[in-house]
């Protein structure tokens, strides 16, 4: 009997350390962390890379976190910043306009890099940019807060915080690309222009798949009422 | 059982007898706050009744005269004077027959004009005669114009002075010699209005009570004479010329007069073909004295970028980019000028509907959910020229309210806006019957409905307003004056109607802004998408919310953190003596 009482004790403060645990990893590892990369971001992303202290079950949270702000961001908004019609509001879409240029992104800096022997693994790259994400969720929680309390002469204050949210992430990618890669300045930016034209030639590429997968389906849909009509 | 059977088949016939009811109403379209056409109800339809054409009865007079088609091949311009309270004057042009038509306000026919005679009493003060006229041969193309001491050598074999010598003889005793006339050449315009009779040092005349004298006086555009004809309003005689410029500013310029208007003071707003620079204003005398509104044409960085490096033969190649000339002109009680004319260079349509203050700028108010500017959707690319690009307006009318309609004779439709450049409904629209309006020339307001000439279809159409644009218009006209909670009563009504009548949620919501219910006419802005008076209500509602729940929530705030640092205060004097005791203690 008394064991079973113990055990059962054991497994509640467990549970509740496990809590504790729990949410220290999250201040720790998702606020203090991606802070400090913020304020230090050479060094940061140094620890980042050397000492693998990135964690993709973080990265993962950070665009999670940033698809659902991103829907509650058309959707909440004051009416003086956002005037669309909730009736055409496409949540999927709004998912996609978050992830897809993340992955494109990804996918065309690697690509891009390997030519200019950069030090980045693939994986690396992606959470670095989750990383990044980090200005920018904090710059829109704010500012759909903030579109809510302003007038029409305010709106500059939305456009400030949005406009430092964006540039914060941008300034992470920045620095994160040379940390990553082990770059210098002027290779950076030229890995960058490099991946805007990788970027340019995939997304080139898929409107042609596109465009041929249409044409395929548009065939074999004649043929098939060509034979339904004709047999059937 | 058979009673029940007739009871249905009595039930059924009543219940298709509903159905049937003819819906005949027809269906037209507006533009929503993003700019996407949305199904309305039209704002103007002609009735059978408004339809008047050569065949209809009306256009005979008692004398047995009537409109003929073969001298109404061309109508031109069409002009509507109020000469009484209830009876208006409706004045016709034909541009080939060059005939005044007059008609009365219910377009019943009473006279034509073919020449206006010239009284030699009337110039005798005058040293040289700059007036032109048609020569009587007007067999199509080898008709001409000449000068007017010409006609008086060819046709009646007189010189200047001789002319001037008729004057001697009273009017009652000349002969059919002594009578002389001119014809117009391209008749285009015409426009009627009273201004100050003026003697011949230029000074208005005044009659005994000290009132100034007016004199009733018609305009005709003489587009290939190069003149302005002048005539009486009552027998038509030629009162004045007003010739082509001679100064420095017209050098090398033809003056090909299309349309015009005069303000209250006589001053004339002539539009001239041909001419870029802008309005052409006169003196009340005839003197040219500026252009005014200029249509500036502005490049874009590209296109300076691309001319650098252009060899001169391709920039003559290239789409000439001049400035583009007004197609009509109208204006309004205070006396503002409405004008409108082609957009610049298929592009910029932003600018083709302009109200221009005396001092020549563009005062046009432009709140809407869009710029006034006809169709905002239309074919961009193409080589069919009669389908690519914006709307091409070929006359505007204001009325009395600061209501204005434009007529596209590209797509044959009317676009009425009012005076904050919302656009309240489209009506018209090309088609094969002759209710439809195809080439749309001229229109003009009489009271609440609209006059159109079709030159396609040599019809005149009376535009009623349907029963929404009843409803529109009273709402507009309350609120033009003033009267919001009337107005805001209308606009129900409209939605009540059209609950897609964007613009009627924000007119509803104006009202209540003035009642100070903030939150409800945030909400109805917020249907209507006005972000400007939503913007307004909200820090209206916001400033009301702070006065309300500043002083206590700001109290109890203080009394919080003061009772804290009071707390924190007690508990550091407590306990530091304390910690001081036990410190000497431990020392």
């Amino acid at each position: 009997m008394n064991e079973t009482i113990a055990i059962k004790n054991a497994k509640v403060t467990s549970f509740r350390e496990k809590l504790k645990k729990f949410f220290r990893f999250v201040f720790e590892e998702g606020i203090r962390f991606p802070a400090y990369i913020l304020i230090h971001p050479l060094k940061g992303f140094d620890i980042f890379k050397r000492e693998k202290k990135a964690k993709t079950s973080i990265a993962l949270a950070f665009i999670f976190i940033l698809c659902i702000i991103q829907i509650l961001e058309v959707q909440f908004s004051g009416f003086i910043v956002n005037q669309r019609d909730i009736n055409e509001i496409n949540t999927p879409f709004e998912i996609a306009y978050i992830v897809v240029p993340i992955l494109l992104f990804t996918v065309s800096n690697w690509s891009a890099t390997s030519f200019l022997d950069g030090k980045g693994k693939m994986n690396e790259i992606f959470m670095m940019i989750c990383y990044s994400l980090f200005p920018l969720i904090f710059a829109k929680i704010f500012s759909i807060i903030i579109s809510n309390t302003i007038i029409q002469s305010e709106v500059g204050l939305y456009n400030l915080i949005m406009g430092l949210g964006s540039f914060l992430t941008l300034y992470m990618i920045f620095f994160g690309l040379i940390s990553i890669h082990e770059y210098g300045l002027l290779r950076c930016i030229c890995s960058i222009l490099l991946t805007v034209l990788a970027m340019l030639i995939v997304v080139f590429t898929a409107i042609l798949a596109y465009d041929l997968f249409q044409k395929i389906y548009g065939f074999v849909y004649t043929i098939y009422r060509e034979i339904s009509l004709r047999y059937m | 059982m058979s009673k029940y059977y007739k009871i249905l088949i009595v039930l059924n016939i009543l219940l298709f007898s509903i159905v049937v009811a003819p819906i005949t109403a027809a269906t037209g379209y507006n533009y929503s706050h993003d700019g996407r056409p949305i199904y309305s109800t039209v704002g103007l339809s002609v009735t059978p009744d408004g339809i008047y054409t050569v065949i209809s009865e009306r256009w005979t007079n008692e004398k047995g005269e009537k409109v003929v088609s073969e001298e109404f091949t061309n109508p031109m311009d069409l002009f509507i004077y109020p000469e009484s309270e209830e009876n208006d004057v409706i004045y016709i042009v034909d541009s080939a027959s060059n005939i005044l038509y007059v008609f009365d306000s219910v377009m019943n026919f009473k006279h034509k004009v073919y020449r206006f005679e010239v009284r030699p009493e009337d110039f005798i003060n005058n040293t040289k005669l700059l007036m032109r006229a048609k020569t009587r041969d007007d067999s199509g193309s080898s008709a001409q114009s000449w000068d007017f001491t010409k006609y008086l050598k060819e046709e009646k074999s007189m010189e200047f002075l001789d002319f001037l010598a008729v004057a001697e003889i009273p009017y009652k005793d000349r002969t059919e010699e002594q009578k002389f006339y001119i014809q117009c050449y391209d008749l285009t315009g015409v426009y009627r209005s009273v201004r100050p009779a003026r003697d011949n040092n230029g000074v208005p005349i005044k009659d005994n009570e000290d009132k100034p004298v007016m004199e009733d006086l018609i305009y005709l555009c003489d587009m290939k004479n190069n003149q302005i004809v002048i005539v009486d309003a009552e027998d038509y005689h030629v009162v004045q010329i007003v010739p082509s410029p001679e100064t420095v500013n017209f050098a090398n310029k033809i003056f090909m007069p299309s349309r015009m208007v005069t303000d209250r003071y006589g001053r004339i707003y002539v539009i001239s073909e041909g001419v870029f620079e802008g309005i052409m204003m006169f003196s009340p005398a005839g003197v040219f004295n500026s252009y005014m509104g200029v249509n500036y044409i502005t490049l874009s960085f590209w296109d300076i970028f691309w001319r650098r490096f252009m060899t001169d033969e391709q920039i003559a190649l290239q789409q000439t980019t001049v400035s583009t000339t007004f197609t009509s002109l109208d204006i309004d009680n205070n006396q503002f000028i409405y004008t409108t004319s082609r957009a610049i260079g298929d592009t910029n349509d932003t600018r083709m509907i302009k109200r221009l203050n005396p001092e020549g700028k563009d005062v046009l108010t432009r709140n809407g959910y869009h710029d006034p500017k006809g169709d905002l959707i239309y074919v961009r690319t193409g080589v069919d020229q009669n389908l690519r690009g914006p709307s091409r307006f070929s006359s505007i009318t204001v009325n009395n309210y600061g209501v204005y309609t434009v007529a596209d004779e590209k797509s044959g439709r009317l676009f009425t806006y009012d005076d904050e450049g919302n656009l309240l409904y489209i009506s018209g629209g090309r088609g094969n019957q002759f209710r439809d309006l195809n080439d749309p020339v001229a229109i003009c307001y009489q009271g609440e409905n609209i006059i159109a000439l079709d030159r396609y279809s040599k019809t005149v159409l009376r535009f009623v307003p349907t029963d929404i644009a009843v409803v529109i218009n009273k709402a507009v006209k309350y609120h033009y004056e003033g009267n919001l909670v009337a107005s805001s009563e209308e606009w129900k009504n409209v939605v009540a109607k059209n609950p897609n009548y964007e613009y009627a949620y924000v007119g509803i919501g104006k009202s209540l802004l003035n009642e100070k219910r903030y939150q409800e006419a945030m909400s109805y802005f917020q249907i209507g998408y006005n972000v400007k008076y939503y913007s307004n209500a909200y820090k209206l509602y916001r400033d009301e919310m702070v006065a309300k729940f500043f002083t206590p929530v700001f109290t109890v705030g203080l009394v919080l953190i003061l009772s804290g640092v009071a707390y924190q205060t007690y508990r550091n004097i407590r306990y530091k003596r304390k910690d001081e005791d036990a410190g000497e203690g431990d020392e």
